[in-house]
């Protein structure tokens, strides 16, 4: 697999051990919540700082199951803090966890945020 | 049109072993040497002191060049610098090589940030003028 895969496959592997919910390192075809999706960021590679390296960009979207307000914003909260610290540890870097917002999902409202991670590769 | 070369790619060998992964930045430039010029270094343009100066990442795993430098400080070793990677010199891609004296030890640490990634610059002072390896 190439670095760039291994690396998607490293994270969604990570966040699901962290978090307990099902992560995907692809868009599934049909989404069900809770779960966490690692999708390319923008820029998706760009150059390193390093000679021969690149860095490669991901969105993780946490996607909370269907609860009551009051327990979707907890648990986002809970499941944010054990995603970024997994990924921080595993030398991940986090760039940036979006304002939550309602994922519409199977024409339901499910509570999510993104989280933006960087790494370095080398292809 | 002359072909340019870009930093994607080097070949920075110290002792034999390779460490152009870990560098961020590296120069190999001159200066003016600093002791009494003879006859001969002025009809040469003067007398120069060739140096590496080199950025790299501060890691301390036992193989990273950062902890290279810690452990052989003050020694003089054998480099070969390939600005093109390449692994055979030719004439339009040379290797240089010679000898060089292992910087100070080095810097460890930075400033705070969970992003924040550490780094560190060393000179090296060439023992003499690099050779210019073609073949």
């Amino acid at each position: 697999m190439s670095a760039i895969g291994v690396a998607r496959a490293d994270i969604a592997a990570l966040v699901e051990e962290a978090t307990s919910v099902k992560g995907f390192a692809y868009l599934p075809e049909r989404l069900v919540p809770p779960c966490a999706v690692v999708m390319p960021g923008a820029t998706y590679i760009e150059s390193g700082d390093t000679f021969g390296s690149f860095t490669a960009r991901y969105t993780v979207d946490l996607v909370m199951g269907n609860a009551a307000n009051s327990v979707s914003s907890s648990g986002l909260d809970d499941q944010l803090e054990n995603a970024i610290i997994a990924l921080v540890n595993e030398g991940y870097s986090i760039e940036q966890v979006s304002q939550p917002y309602a994922m519409e999902v199977n024409n339901a409202a499910y509570l999510s945020a993104t989280i933006q991670v960087t790494t370095k590769i080398r292809p | 049109m002359s072909t340019r070369i870009k930093g994607a790619q080097l070949a920075l060998e110290f002792g034999g072993t390779d460490y152009w992964a870990d560098a961020t930045s590296v120069v190999l430039d001159n200066e003016d040497a600093g002791a009494a010029t003879t006859f001969e270094d002025a009809s040469l343009g003067g007398a120069r002191k060739f140096f590496f100066t080199i950025s790299a990442i501060q890691s301390t795993t036992a193989s990273s060049f950062w902890n290279y430098v810690w452990a052989n400080t003050g020694e003089v070793v054998t480099y070969t610098y390939a600005p093109w990677g390449n692994v055979t010199p030719t004439a339009d891609q040379p290797h240089f090589t010679g000898s060089v004296k292992i910087g100070a030890k080095p810097a460890i640490g930075g400033d705070a940030g969970v992003n924040n990634e550490f780094t560190f610059t060393t000179r090296f002072d060439c023992e003499e003028v690099p050779t210019l390896e073609v073949a």
